[in-house]
């Protein structure tokens, strides 16, 4: 069972229809590398913008980098260090 | 002159024996000493379509300059296939440079146009600071793009030359 269910949710969500992954993002793992999942730098911006979009925040530059979109559990840790609520664990 | 050929140093990995003072260690030739370096890479166009088709502003104003993007604007034609071109420069910049885990502002790497149409591009910035090339004075960049695509090659060359390279402190008493 995965920790802050509800945030993985959404992150989810926004993965599903911005990263063109080429898997299921409701069945990733939150350590799962999403490059590997088919992540490319391009999707990693509309990611990072609907991010934004979704949360109501905007990620510095010093977090625009590939470790942040890495997996679901490292958006998360972003997000909770941009003063997202963590939600339900 | 002829420089002698560079000798490993089995007992110390990734050193060799400096070809200009055999009595010094150099670091092997490695990325950050490098003389040349080279980032690519490929975007498909219809990709920015969806960008601005769901970001709109947004995406134009994180990624790019309001240079590039009047430019790119300038002909609604070519204005997809223009910001295509100038995304995948900044991420070959990032991969040339070896920043793309840094984390940095896209705009300041930014596609700027000469007079005669060619382009060249402009590193600022963090970008700038945090990486390995501090003499930025031999930057090249080529854009292309046709049908679906567009692509960015991007090659850095150090003005340090080997013999500049930075020297480590230790001394050997022994010779080659």
């Amino acid at each position: 069972m995965s920790d802050h269910i509800d945030l993985d949710k959404r992150i989810k969500t926004v993965l599903a229809a911005h990263g063109r992954l080429g898997s299921d993002a409701q069945a990733l793992t939150a350590g799962a590398d999403l490059y590997q999942a088919g992540l490319t730098s391009h999707a990693s911006v509309n990611v990072m913008l609907a991010l934004e979009g979704e949360f109501d925040i905007e990620f510095p530059d010093n977090m625009l980098n590939r470790s942040v979109f890495g997996s679901i559990g490292a958006i998360r840790a972003a997000l909770i260090e941009l003063g997202v609520d963590a939600g339900p664990r | 002159m002829t420089l002698p050929a560079m000798l490993p140093l089995p007992s110390c990995p990734g050193l060799h024996r400096d070809p200009v003072n055999p009595t010094l260690a150099l670091p092997a030739l490695q990325t950050p000493f490098s003389d040349l370096s080279v980032g690519i890479d490929l975007v498909h166009i219809e990709r920015i379509r969806e960008s601005l088709d769901a970001f709109a502003e947004r995406f134009l104003r994180r990624l790019f300059t309001p240079r590039e993007i009047a430019y790119a604007q300038s002909s609604p034609a070519h204005q997809l296939s223009r910001l295509a071109a100038r995304f995948a420069a900044k991420e070959a910049a990032l991969k040339a440079l070896g920043i793309a885990h840094a984390g940095i502002d896209w705009r300041d790497l930014e596609v700027v146009r000469r007079a005669d149409g060619s382009c060249e591009l402009a590193i600022r910035g963090r970008a700038r600071t945090l990486s390995e090339f501090n003499d930025l004075d031999d930057v090249a960049l080529s854009l292309s793009h046709d049908g679906d695509y567009a692509v960015a090659i991007v090659t850095l060359r150090r003005a340090r030359s080997y013999a500049d390279a930075p020297r480590l402190t230790h001394q050997f008493s022994a010779t080659p």
